[in-house]
């Protein structure tokens, strides 16, 4: 690695940037060490990180290879999740009640819309690069497009990996639920959607790292996995970035908008945590514990170390400062931080409640510092008001 | 075939990009973001009976919005009524400085719908589709030393008081001077509320009650508020008029022609004279067209084509359609959905706020307009 930054130096700038994309791209599959998520992996990471497929332009097409599981006899076989179910018709809010009127003006630094601690400006002049104020709240509105459009992006998966879920689950009752959840995700594609679009007036293209997990969750044929993916690790991140906005924002809108979304996603991590508890704990081989345990710790680094925002540094700073230099400003953060904090709160506790938290992977999750998080309340012990109450508490 | 060797194609392209290649931009669309203008549900926190006639609702954003707007103007609020769905506009009749609330004042008209419905039903909780603010009926905000002269007649004074109390609180070189006309005491809506801020601004602030019917031991002279009477409030003010003076006038329509008239002879300049008129639109049934129309709009270079059916208005036509024109009240009264016809006939309701010169250059309203043939506007 230091040789090939001495020899990155000498290479014209264009060239370094582009080196330092395929090292990344490289780095993310060497990193992951079990084989068998390695090749669960891999194909999707080819997919996303070199060939873009997120990023050509053309819709995207992903070969699903689940079964569809039916029960001609509908069995009442899950009453806790039969009271999700109720609990779900219930909590379904029209989209239209949000106060849409709401004039949102992204250049107003009275009411900022992203908390300002996503980037450090401080640390940017130290690179060089000085912007004047107009400019700082036009790369403000620039971070907080990116991110909704991300979310966005990810409700799209949630939208389709909802669905494959409600066709693969075995549990009948789950079924039902599972209905409810797609409905849940068309109303958070249509309202980021419009607040992307309307309120923002600019749409980003979907991470490369977000790509890798979406595909590799709808062309994974075991519904199992494509529960922990979507319900556990991918909902947890979302519920991570949703509290943190939720928390920073200053925009009444978008508050209200994300409220009711967490409430939403809250029901869906419990979902999740419900189906997979009573599976992994009762149905799977060790050595199936295992491989699960292993790929969940590989997306949490995932997770954790890669979610970047190239594209904004492609946007804004390509040319005034290089790829690692980003990295550094990103990874430091404080905003980040806090995003990585709530993040893995929810995350870790939900990990140790479905059985993959064992003592053979707790020293790795120690090495990587998240083993702090782990002692928290899981997702089926709190409610969506509760979480509410929780951000609202902190802010 | 084909399509895999394009996606091949595209592929190796996207790798291309990886080495260094130039690549599409990372925004993938921008868009214009929309105004806030559409429909927002307001509730009612509070409700004030003014008078046997009058209430006054407090709105509030049920998420804690924000509700701006300035004083003059008037929001439209949409009431289901009997099966049908109704829009009335409403005069804020609270500062404007507030940000959090916005209060309307409502007199029952004889044999009104909506205004009846409202003094009589309408409680705290209950919750309406508000469209707004709307309107240019307010004053240019000022620092320097000037007099403005209120005119109004019974509910009329709505849009005053807002103008009063947003100017008194935050234009301290601005001196405001009301004359305020009713049939009799019981009548005048805010009179409590007239006498606290004349007490509490001293100079700033002074008021004139013009009562047709006043009760025993009323000092001033007795009868409308016409031209006459107009002439000896201004008078008995003592407040000379300059070229800093603005009138703002509010009220029936026979005292907003009498107040003009009257200014008009003591020399005072037709554009130092803002008037607002509650008189709103009526489609009347026998204009109205009955059969569908070809409707034609050129908006920003574009062309757009769809089908208006009665008894929709081509305003709410484009919109439904996704064309994205101008409006705000949508009850004829504030001009924002100002279009030129080019051809083509229309029936509009009335009265409406256009003025003899547009219409004469061609200009209609599309939130009170029917196509009656094959039609094109144009968005200015
Ligand atoms: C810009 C604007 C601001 C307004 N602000 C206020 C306000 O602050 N407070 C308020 O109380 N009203 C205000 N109005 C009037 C209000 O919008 C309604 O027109 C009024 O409440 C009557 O509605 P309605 O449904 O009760 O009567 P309708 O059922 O529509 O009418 C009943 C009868 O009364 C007649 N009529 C209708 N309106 C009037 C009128 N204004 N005067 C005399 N006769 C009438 C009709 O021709 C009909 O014969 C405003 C109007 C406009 C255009
Ligand atoms: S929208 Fe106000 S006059 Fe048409
Ligand atoms: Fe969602
Ligand atoms: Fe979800």
């Amino acid at each position: 690695m230091l040789d090939l930054d001495k020899l990155a130096h000498m290479l014209p700038p264009r060239v370094r940037n582009a080196l330092d994309a395929q090292i990344e791209a490289l780095g993310v599959l060497t990193e992951i060490r079990d084989p068998r998520v390695l090749a669960s992996l891999a194909p999707s990471g080819v997919r996303g990180l070199l060939l873009h497929r997120g990023k050509q332009g053309v819709p995207t097409r992903i070969r699903a290879s689940h079964y569809a599981h039916f029960d001609w006899t509908y069995p009442t076989d899950f009453p806790e999740m039969r009271m999700l179910y109720d609990r779900a018709k219930s909590g379904q809010w029209d989209s239209a009640s949000l106060p849409w009127s709401t004039d949102v003006d992204p250049m107003n630094p009275e009411i900022p819309i992203a908390p300002d601690y996503f980037l450090d400006f401080s640390a940017l002049e130290g690179m060089g690069v000085t912007l004047d104020a107009r400019e700082r709240l036009q790369l403000s509105h620039s971070i907080i497009a990116w991110m909704l459009s991300q979310f966005l992006h990810g409700e799209q998966g949630a939208l389709f990996a909802a669905a494959q879920v409600t066709e693969a689950v075995q549990f009948f009752d789950g079924k039902l639920y599972g209905a409810t959840q797609v409905m849940d995700e068309g109303r958070h594609v249509e309202v980021f959607h419009r607040y992307v679009t309307e309120k923002l007036g600019k749409l980003y293209q979907i991470n490369d790292n977000l790509f890798v997990i979406i595909d590799a969750l709808m062309s994974d044929g075991r519904w199992d996995m494509k529960f922990l993916g979507m319900q556990i690790m991918v909902e947890g991140l979302a519920l991570g970035a949703f509290g943190t906005i939720y928390r920073g924002t200053k925009e009444p809108l978008l508050r209200q908008l994300l409220k009711m979304v967490i409430q939403d996603e809250a029901r869906h991590v419990h979902y999740g945590v419900l189906a997979l508890r009573e599976h992994i704990t009762k149905s799977l081989s060790e050595k199936e514990r295992c491989e699960r345990e292993d790929w969940a710790f590989e997306v949490a680094l995932l997770m954790r170390n890669r979610f970047l925002m190239y594209e904004l540094y492609e946007e804004w700073f390509e040319g005034r400062i290089t790829r690692a230099q980003w990295r550094e400003l990103v990874l430091g953060s404080p905003g980040l931080r806090e995003f990585r904090d709530v993040m893995f709160t929810r995350l870790m506790p939900n990990l140790r409640e479905i059985g993959l938290l064992s003592p053979r992977i707790v020293p790795h999750y120690e090495r990587a510092e998240l083993m702090k998080y782990s002692a928290g309340a899981a997702a089926n012990e709190l409610t969506g008001e509760q979480m509410i109450s929780d951000l609202d508490r902190v802010a | 075939m084909l399509s895999s060797l394009r996606a091949l194609k595209r592929d190796l392209a996207a790798i291309a990009t990886t080495l260094g290649a130039s690549r599409p931009s990372p925004v993938v669309q921008t868009t214009r973001p929309v105004p806030a203008r559409a429909h927002r549900r307001l509730r009612v926190a509070s409700i004030v009976r003014e008078t046997a006639d009058a209430v006054t609702l407090v709105l509030e954003d049920p998420a804690g919005a924000p509700i701006r707007f300035s004083p003059g103007q008037f929001f439209t609020l949409v009431v289901p009524l009997e099966g049908e769905v109704i829009k009335r506009a409403y005069s804020a009749s609270s500062s404007a400085a507030d940000g959090q609330r916005v209060a309307v004042t409502i007199k029952r008209t004889p044999d009104g719908r909506v205004s009846k419905y409202l003094v009589e039903k309408a409680r705290a909780g209950d919750s309406f589709e508000v469209l707004g603010p709307s309107g240019s009926f307010t004053p240019v905000p000022a620092t320097h030393e000037r007099l403005l002269v209120l005119v109004g007649g019974g509910s009329g004074i709505t849009p005053l008081l807002s103008i009063t109390r947003t100017l008194l609180a935050t234009e301290p070189a601005t001196r405001i001077a009301l004359v305020y006309g009713n049939r009799a005491r019981e009548d005048v809506i805010f009179w409590d509320a007239l006498e606290s801020l004349a007490t509490t601004h001293g100079p700033r602030f002074r008021i004139r009650h013009v009562l047709e019917q006043p009760s025993a031991g009323w000092a001033d002279p007795a009868g409308r508020l016409d031209g006459e009477a107009l002439a000896r409030e201004l008078d008995a003010l003592g407040e000379p008029d300059g070229p800093t003076t603005d009138y703002f006038l509010c009220g029936p329509e026979p005292m907003m022609r009498a107040a003009r008239a009257c200014l008009e002879g003591r020399g005072v300049a037709a554009a130092r004279v803002h008037q607002e008129s509650f008189a709103a639109a009526h489609a009347s049934a026998a204009s109205a067209p009955t059969s569908p129309q070809l409707v034609t709009v050129l908006i920003r270079g574009d062309q757009k084509q769809f089908v208006v059916a009665p008894p929709r208005t081509v305003l709410e036509t484009a919109l439904d359609a996704g064309i994205d024109m101008p409006f705000s009240c949508t009850v004829g009264g504030c001009g924002t959905c100002r279009v030129r016809l080019v051809e083509g006939h229309v029936a509009m309701e009335e009265p409406n706020c256009l003025t003899a010169d547009e219409r004469t250059q061609g200009y209609v309203l599309a939130c009170v307009a029917r196509p009656a043939s094959p039609c094109t506007f144009e968005v200015p």
